[in-house]
């Protein structure tokens, strides 16, 4: 089978390890070892053992390799909707068939201090190590070798920013649909008022102050709106994990697309009694508005 | 139909307040879909609209690529783009090489995306001051190679200060020890010009695609794309299925395959505007479904004394209907205008996220947008009186009038 690597990804120096159950026997020298991604096997319909060619050209030359074990990439959020098919090589045999000599696209990084192992692995406080990356980014990038180093945290800070253009645009539709749902709710409190006119006429004539009418109609209001907000929340609930079923099987990926945490309820409730609040007060501005008689239709 | 009409209107001005809290929420919902609809295929429309105006019907890259997307080249592509040529309907076929350099200018260095195009005035960019790369070459720099004309884009000239005249240096080398072991230029800025697809602070350059290749250490002949040029645009799909099946190391898009392509990628955008849009227009005709039957439940009386003065079943029901649709016709204006604002706000967000070129927008009013957005509101019209008229429909007009009598 042939396989035209139009993409590839310059791995680090040695393999993934092989899952001893899917391991395969060693290749001979001018054999390579590879390890395919579990969306290019199953594509290509090969696993561990099996044999093919590479190259950076559709049209060749081809170099033999052999599927030293299929892997599950980490695939970044960032990376999710993409269809690229992974397979990693070692690097000089990547570096080989590329014709790059010993080039690299990037290199990663991971420092020890002088008087111990990585500050990952020591339990020191995150600050120190941050302190440490960023001392060693500073002298990288005053080199004058043309390249631009940076700390995790920066080229996180770098890959986030998408998926923080996103959470503005998913703001600015929350914003439009809680408008759309207030005057929803305050024509739903309009109808409610006039079918109460009567009932309102009644109260007053009987004795009922307007402060008590205004606190019935602020606690229906109310009432209406936690209670939609109630089966808003569960729909959005079953919704979320449909997204969640859907897009996980689409991308093939652990990753959670949707997510509903306590604070979206807080605010989901809270945003809900806010506008019933105000829909009601609307309401009993303008049942209120007319006498007690001209409320019973006199 | 006339009285009909006649009637639906008086009852929705009967109740001004009401009927303009449902027009006004029926904006708001409508302004939801039509931003979806907008957003639905937005960017593909947004990207279709800037490639027809390149003029080029079709492209050729390296098999299973899209332009630009990787260093993938087409091996001897000048051949290919000469055999292209030749085709019947064919005007140009322009080989365009693609690639990072970096650009100094006095004691400053950036990095810089360089077009390497054939000399005259290949298309792939339009030129907004100077002169373009036919300029012949300049005087020898302190270098033994001729100074070089190239077109830098306008960012260069905003961010950068370049002007017209100036002289900058080209190299495929980052840093200044780097460059003593690679090749590098002089050149002159002849001319400024729109690049169609920068990103907003990106740097372009154009120079002739034989310099560019001298100074990437590239053998000759080579090219990222091929644009293709025709007399008669509609014959694009042929010609590329000509040009895929001839060169099995190319894939050849007409515009509508390259959108296809695209389109593939634009998932997310796609899906969420289906969700939304169809949550916009369920929103739509609960308000509109609510309204309605509470109206009628208020004017039982009235359509039962209506039934009995000999208007048929049939009328009733089509008054119901008319009111839901007009409910919804009337929410249209708003809906437009609300929505378009809408829309320029959220292209904005859209428009901050890294990697998205200039001249393309997420939201796109085309008038196939326009259409739906008007159907789906009257549609939704339509159903949302589905319910009350068929209330009316099963309306007992003795038994209502009695009960009307007696409270």
């Amino acid at each position: 089978m042939r396989l035209g690597l139009v993409c590839a990804l310059l791995a680090p120096g040695v393999l993934y390890c092989v899952a001893p159950s899917r391991s395969a026997p060693s290749a001979p020298a001018d054999v390579w070892p590879v390890s395919l991604g579990e969306r290019a096997a199953s594509r290509l319909g090969i696993g561990p053992g099996d044999r093919l060619d590479l190259s950076v050209h559709p049209a060749g030359p081809w170099q033999a390799a052999r599927v030293a074990q299929v892997h599950r990439p980490v695939r970044y959020p960032t990376e999710v909707g993409r269809e690229t098919l992974e397979i990693r090589l070692h690097l000089p045999d990547l570096q080989t068939l590329a014709g790059r000599g010993d080039e690299v696209d990037s290199i990663v990084v991971r420092l020890r201090s002088p008087g111990g192992p990585a500050p990952a692995r020591t339990g020191r406080a995150p600050e120190a190590g941050e302190r440490l990356a960023a001392e060693l980014v500073t002298r990288l990038n005053a080199s004058p070798l043309g390249f631009r180093a940076y700390t995790s945290a920066e080229l996180a800070a770098r890959n986030s920013s998408p998926f923080e253009v996103i959470a503005r645009f998913h703001r600015a539709i929350g914003a439009v649909t809680v408008l759309a749902s207030s005057v929803f709710l305050v024509a739903i409190m309009t109808l409610k008022g006039e079918e109460m006119r009567r009932q309102v006429g009644v109260m007053r004539l009987i004795g009922v102050s307007p402060r008590t009418v205004v606190s019935s109609v602020l606690v229906i209001a109310a009432g209406v709106a936690l209670l939609g907000s109630a089966i808003g929340v569960g729909l959005g609930y079953l919704l979320s994990l449909g997204i969640n079923a859907y897009y996980r099987a689409l991308f093939d990926t652990d990753l959670v697309f949707s997510r509903i945490t306590p604070h979206l309820l807080g605010t989901s409730a809270g945003a809900s009694a806010l506008l019933g609040i105000a829909a009601g007060a609307f309401t009993a501005w303008r049942v209120l508005r007319q006498g007690p008689l001209e409320q019973l239709g006199r | 139909m006339g009285p009909i009409l006649f009637l639906a209107f008086r009852t929705l001005v009967r109740v001004p307040a009401r009927t303009a809290l449902v027009v006004l929420g029926l904006s708001v919902t409508g302004a939801l879909l039509l931003d979806m609809t907008m957003l639905a295929g937005g960017l593909q429309a947004s990207l279709g609209s800037v490639l027809s105006r390149l003029g080029f019907a079709v492209r050729v890259v390296p098999r299973g690529t899209l332009p630009f997307s990787g260093d993938a080249e087409i091996a001897d592509a000048d051949r290919l783009a000469a055999v292209i040529e030749a085709q019947p309907g064919v005007t140009a076929a322009v080989p365009v090489l693609g690639a990072n350099l970096y650009v100094q200018q006095g004691g400053r260095r950036f990095p810089s995306f360089a077009l390497g195009v054939p000399s005259g005035t290949p298309g792939a960019y339009t030129l907004v001051a100077g002169a373009d790369l036919s300029a012949r070459p300049g005087p020898p720099s302190e270098e033994t190679a001729p100074v070089i004309p190239i077109v830098v884009n306008q960012n260069m000239a905003r961010l950068d200060g370049v002007r017209i005249g100036g002289r900058l240096v080209l190299s495929a080398a980052p840093g200044t020890i780097l460059q003593a072991f690679a090749a590098v230029q002089t050149c002159r800025v002849a001319g400024i010009a729109d690049f169609y697809f920068d990103l907003p602070t990106q740097r372009t350059v154009a120079l002739a695609a034989p310099v560019l290749r001298r100074l990437l250490n590239r053998p000759p002949g080579g090219a990222s794309l091929i644009l293709v040029r025709m007399t008669d645009p509609s014959r694009a799909d042929a010609l590329a299925r000509w040009i895929a099946a001839r060169d099995p190391r190319v894939d050849a898009f007409s515009i509508q395959e390259f959108l296809a392509r695209t389109g593939a990628r634009l998932t997310y955008f796609n899906q969420f505007s289906a969700i939304l849009g169809t949550m916009s227009a369920a929103v739509a005709f609960l308000l509109i479904a609510a309204i309605l039957t509470l109206s009628v439940g208020e004017r039982l009386g009235e359509i039962a004394m209506l039934r009995a003065m000999g208007f048929p079943r049939a009328s009733i029901v089509g008054l119901v209907l008319v009111e839901g649709i007009a409910l919804a016709a009337g929410a249209i204006p708003g809906a437009f205008l609300l929505g378009i604002a809408i829309a320029r706000n959220l292209d904005r967000i859209l428009l901050s996220s890294p990697g998205v070129p200039e001249n393309l927008h997420f939201f796109t009013l085309t008038s196939a947008a326009a259409l739906r957005t008007v159907g789906i509101l009257l549609a939704t019209g339509a159903l949302g009186g589905a319910y009350p008229a068929a209330v009316t429909a099963r309306l007992e007009v003795a038994p209502t009038l009695h009960r009307e009598v007696v409270s």
